[in-house]
């Protein structure tokens, strides 16, 4: 039995290989697609590479995305049937689906880029949104400033030379980020994160002004709403008059009287409301 | 039978002892008129019945202590004074009235019996209700629904006919339809609720706050000033403010009965009670635009209970074809105008508010039957289960379309709390879940003290529309600025991004590129802070913030329930115990980390469970609710075990919130258990006696009377009504039957009478089946309505073929208990008392059972009647 086995596994491995190896292989019935493997098994690993180096900050969506263009146009082939559904299983598929679903969707790369463009015209690549591009461009502006005034003078003058184009750069993206349903790419978010960082904590520049300021106001409005709920409930307790309530115990109810005990009798021996004209029928 | 009147002095003598004996209150609550009946040979007295052994001759023995003793024990007789001991006897336990012990024995054995005796005796005599101290009180205003079956001859007539066959077809194929409608209807009105809140939210946070903080933000920076934060919330205030003005508004002037959850009021309408307006057209549009406000207002409310009774309102309308309030009527499903069909429909339609609420079918279902349902129903179980199906798609559709998803049925419900990614927990971690139970159910109890206290105060104090419209625009400016104050206190401002969870970020206070975590929970919707808090990582929200948090919002929302809005507590009570619960995880999880793993989530589900089960007390359709809005079943057991303790432990308190509600209204709520320790009052201790019975034939102008000077919805049928010799009331003949008021009305308005008693001339209408099916038509008429002459009073109305022949009815000697189960059980709205004769002795209502309560002191359950107010307002 272990014999058998070993002779039926080394014959389907030596098949197997046979059709992996040539791609013209008689054997292979679907060679003419074997180009697309090769190319997408150096692409996926292009792209790994680039993901990888891109890791820390994330900046996949801006630096690997003609990586990634690449299933865009294997897809609506003949082949891409072949590649991704023919087989039991598709390590592509797999493969590809790994790339969408985590590192795609998770970095939001299509907020990144203006897809509704490059769909109706023929570049070969989307190009960055336009709020993209916005962010980019007030991010060097910043750097830019940081990088003149670095060579001019110390470190402090950072926060009063460059505060301008920081508060710039800083609301343009607040109020995109802040807006629902607009989301930056994971990418600029990073970098935006990191520029903070870096403004505020290491070089300790003022982001804020001191809140403590408003203490009186919120004070004051602490005051104004406690003294009114303490007057509110305090009048009514002073003013309010108890409503006065009629209880009655049924187990002791009085002895029904006057037109209920009328009602309780019967028609026949009780002549109500009835004119007496009708009697004389 | 034969009454005997007993002789005058026997009967003062008598009187005399029983009043000098133990009851000392006024006079005329003692008038005690006693007479022998021969064939039972029991004394009856006014107050209730009492064996005795006395003969038939009348000459009745003189009463022996134990006697008293007996009729001192009468639940129904109202308890006397303590006894003042007398001092001056020899023994100052024997009776100082009669003195009989003393003369029959000296003895210290009898004595010391003696002294137990009275012992025993004051401590029933402690008196059952205090009207100064006891809020306990039920309100004669509410009515019941009529859920029996009208057999009359009519009805037997129109079941021989050929084409009921095809009516029953009909009417089974139009309950589908008419569920099917009340489940796209009821999602429709769902839907609207949660856009309108999902508008109001983005006015106020994206368009006017993000802008003036916007300014605020570029004055800092250009250095122009800094006070414009204030600005900001005043802004802020001020919007919820007028929300919550709109919401009190329509409440206070339009619909009252449209204030709070609106689940207390659908409790009691499944329960078998009729509130005015409860399910009207009116109701609907206060709730649906009111809790729009209040939620968009900002205050602690939820919409999930308002929703549950807007679907109640939405069944009411569809079923009944028509609407009263606005005075349209479509002239469909005529056949389900009566309050039997009505009240099916309305549990289906609550079943629908549940389902589209929290996107939990079955728990809507089960709510229904949890909170409504007197047996079993498997056929409008099903259709309950139809209907919330339909209803949780439906808004599963709109809200994807809403939110550009297409028509994409598996979209979460309105209160969809995420599901967990983290779903692993282990055998230890069971008693911190139950030690979790155990706190949701102190806080809970401790909750509805709060709260039903302040309802208290709020009955006795706040009395007039302005107040109540006052309280409401503080209680919105409170809970506007506790936010504001709170993220200006607490500082747990976290970099932005920290937290995948965060759909909105306020910076306010905050640094740039940090948010406050805490604000997010304030200011960004309930339901987003509750699946903020159950899904994000263990470090976006500082502990201290968490726990300031929950005991920020559990005192404003024990302060905002109850105000005069619609308002439920469903989702604020599910985020304070999510963030307390939360609390409770991150210590865990940094105290034993192997054990409790990192994620947090699963502790503040366990913690809103509790919180909210401790406070409503709800079980099994709960414990669904919360599986299905979490989409997930793995966490059954813990929530399931949760909800369990914080009932458990809830209960040692107080009762659940809803229940103290309706006890707080009076509400005549007949509950799954009869009261303990009532099996000794019987029917006869129960009943009415002064009952206002018909003969077979009547004149109108006597039905006429009744129909203006009483609300009766009921009227006994007997042989015949005579005179009685011995007592005030009448004494009624064999019962014949029962005819309802509304079937009255038809009667008088049809002018079905004649003038003669034999019906020989001027019936100018022969009545059929038909003029019977709309029960609710003929209810709001008046008698001025129905255009009778003067001429017409002297006639003869023939009862009948209308009648209904055989109505429930108990013995004398029937239990509470027993009455009870019957009332419960079979929906009744009347129950005849007859004696061995099948006479007609009295009548029991809802009320007349519903008064006996049971409470329990000193580990001894004792049953109480209530006083019952006639003061018509809401009490």
């Amino acid at each position: 039995m272990p014999y058998c086995w070993n002779t039926q596994t080394s014959v389907f491995f030596l098949l197997f290989v046979q059709g992996l190896t040539f791609s013209t292989s008689p054997w292979n019935l679907y060679g003419a697609c074997h180009e697309y493997v090769e190319k997408f098994a150096s692409v996926s690993s292009e792209m790994i590479n680039c993901a990888l180096n891109y890791s820390t900050p994330p900046s996949v969506c801006l630096h690997c995305f003609d990586k990634w263009f690449w299933n865009i146009t294997v897809a609506g082939t003949k082949c891409s049937e072949v590649i991704y559904n023919n087989y039991v299983v598709s390590y592509n598929k797999e493969i590809v689906q790994f790339f969408t679903d985590v590192i795609w969707q998770k970095s939001r790369c299509e907020s990144c880029f203006n897809f509704e463009s490059y769909m109706q015209s023929n570049d070969s690549f989307p190009k960055f949104s336009d709020r993209t591009a916005a962010i980019q461009n007030k991010t060097l502006a910043w750097r830019s400033c940081i990088d003149t005034h670095s060579f001019h003078a110390p470190n402090e003058s950072y926060c009063s030379s460059c505060k301008d184009e920081f508060n710039d750069m800083f609301q343009y993206y607040w109020e995109i980020y802040t807006k629902p349903g607009i989301d930056f790419c994971v990418d600029v978010e990073t970098q935006m994160n990191d520029t903070i960082h870096l403004w505020g904590n290491v070089w300790n520049c003022p982001t804020k002004d001191d809140g403590t300021r408003e203490t009186n106001y919120v004070v004051y409005t602490f005051v104004f709403l406690a003294v009114t709920t303490f007057l509110f409930y305090g009048a009514s307790y002073a003013q309010g008059e108890r409503e006065s309530r009629r209880l009655v115990q049924y187990s002791r109810l009085d002895p029904p009287q006057g037109q209920r005990s009328r009602l309780l009798s019967s028609a026949s021996s009780s002549n109500l409301h009835v004119p007496s004209n009708l009697y004389n029928f | 039978m034969k009454i005997a009147k007993i002789d005058r002095p026997r009967k003062c003598s008598f009187l005399r002892k029983l009043r000098a004996y133990g009851s000392q209150d006024s006079p005329e609550h003692h008038e005690l008129t006693v007479h022998f009946d021969e064939k039972n040979l029991a004394l009856t007295s006014h107050y209730g019945s009492m064996e005795n052994t006395t003969p038939p001759n009348g000459t009745a023995t003189p009463p022996s202590a134990s006697f008293y003793r007996r009729a001192h024990r009468m639940p129904s007789a109202r308890a006397p004074r303590p006894r003042t001991i007398s001092e001056s006897s020899i023994d100052v336990y024997e009776d100082p009235v009669v003195g009989m012990d003393r003369v029959a024995s000296q003895s210290n054995i009898n004595s010391e019996a003696r002294r137990r005796r009275m012992e025993d005796v004051s401590q029933e005599q402690t008196p059952m209700i205090s009207p100064h101290r006891d809020h306990h009180t039920i309100s004669s205003k509410f009515e019941s629904l009529n859920y029996e079956v009208c057999e009359n001859e009519l009805y037997r007539n129109e079941e021989r006919k050929e084409s009921h066959q095809l009516n029953l077809w009909k009417l089974s194929l139009n309950r589908w339809i008419a569920c099917f409608f009340i489940g796209i209807c009821t999602a429709l009105v769902a839907a609207g609720i949660d856009i309108l809140v999902n508008k109001s939210n983005w006015l106020k946070q994206d368009v006017i706050m993000n802008q003036l903080i916007s300014d605020c933000e570029q004055q800092l920076d250009r250095g122009m000033g800094g006070h414009c934060m204030i600005y900001v919330e005043l802004v802020w205030i001020l919007y919820n403010c007028s929300l919550v003005c709109i919401a009190a508004a329509m409440v206070i002037w339009w619909s009252p009965i449209s204030g709070g959850s609106g689940i207390p009021q659908i409790k009691c309408y499944l329960n078998g009670i009729a509130i005015p307006d409860v399910v009207s057209f009116k109701t609907l549009i206060t709730k649906a635009l009111g809790v729009s406000c209040a939620v968009g207002g900002g205050l602690c409310a939820g919409k999930e209970g308002p929703m549950i009774h807007s679907g109640g309102c939405v069944a009411a309308g569809i079923s009944q074809g028509r609407s009263t309030s606005l005075g349209l009527d479509f002239g469909v499903f005529k056949e389900f105008r009566n309050d039997r069909e009505k009240r099916d429909f309305v549990s289906a339609g609550a079943a629908a508010g549940v389902s589209a609420a929290f996107g939990a079918p079955i728990g809507g279902v089960l709510f229904s039957l949890e909170e409504g349902a007197s047996f079993w129903n498997q056929s409008l179980t099903w259709r309950m289960f139809f209907t919330s199906m339909f209803s949780s798609f439906t808004v599963s559709a709109i809200l994807a379309w809403y939110h550009g998803a297409g028509a994409w049925l598996s979209w979460n419900g309105l209160a969809n709390f995420g599901v967990f990614e983290d779903k692993d927990y282990n055998l230890f971690e069971i008693p911190f879940f139950l030690a979790i139970g155990v706190i949701g159910g102190v806080s809970g109890a401790f909750f509805n003290y709060l709260n039903i206290n302040l309802a208290k105060f709020r009955k006795k104090y706040i009395l007039t529309k302005k107040q109540r419209l006052l309280e409401a625009i503080i209680i919105a400016a409170t809970s506007g600025f506790f936010g504001f104050l709170t993220l200006f206190l607490v500082d747990d401002c976290q970099p932005i991004g920290i937290n995948p969870e965060t759909t909105a970020v306020n910076q306010l206070w905050c640094p740039k590129g940090e948010y406050s975590a805490v604000a997010n929970l304030f200011f960004d919707g309930s339901e987003g802070g509750i699946k903020s808090l159950f899904h994000s990582p263990i470090n976006s929200f500082r502990p201290y913030t968490l726990l300031i948090f929950a005991v920020e919002y559990f005192f404003l929302t024990a302060w905002t329930f109850g105000v005069s809005v619609p308002a439920g507590i469903f989702i604020p009570l599910l985020l304070t115990g999510a963030a307390w619960g939360r609390y409770i995880g991150v210590g865990l999880a940094h105290l034993i980390p192997s054990v409790v793993g990192t994620h947090p989530g699963k502790y503040a589900l366990a913690g809103a469970a509790a919180q909210l089960g401790g406070s409503v007390r709800m079980t099994i359709s709960l414990t669904a609710i919360l599986m299905e809005a979490t989409k997930d079943i793995s966490f059954g057991l813990p929530i399931m075990l949760v909800l369990m303790t914080a009932k458990l432990v809830g209960d040692i308190f107080n009762e659940g919130i809803y229940d103290s509600l309706i006890d707080l209204q009076g509400i005549p709520v007949l509950g799954w258990h009869p009261p303990k320790m009532s099996r000794n009052i019987n029917a006869k201790q129960i009943m009415r006696k002064d009952v206002v019975a018909l003969e077979r034939r009547e004149r109108v102008g006597r039905l006429k009377e009744i129909l203006e000077t009483t609300s009766h919805h009921g009227f006994p049928v007997v042989d015949r009504i005579e005179e009685s010799m011995t007592g005030n009331l009448p004494d009624y003949g064999q019962i014949q039957g029962i005819i309802l008021r509304s079937q009255l009305v038809r009667i008088l308005e049809r002018r079905a009478f004649t003038i003669h008693p034999d019906g020989r001339t001027g019936c100018q209408w022969v009545l059929s089946h038909e003029d019977f099916l709309d029960e609710t038509d003929c209810k709001e008429k008046t008698v001025a309505e129905l255009g009778l002459r003067n001429e017409d009073f002297g006639c003869w109305v023939d009862l009948s073929p209308v009648l209904h022949s055989h109505p429930h009815r108990v013995p004398l000697n029937a239990s509470l208990p027993f009455v009870y189960q019957i009332f419960r059980g079979l929906g009744l709205r009347y129950l005849m008392v007859v004696n061995e004769e099948n006479r007609l002795r009295g009548v029991i209502t809802r009320k007349d059972v519903a008064r006996f309560k049971e409470t329990r002191k000193r580990r001894r359950y004792r049953v109480r009647e209530l006083f019952i107010s006639e003061d018509g307002g809401p009490n």
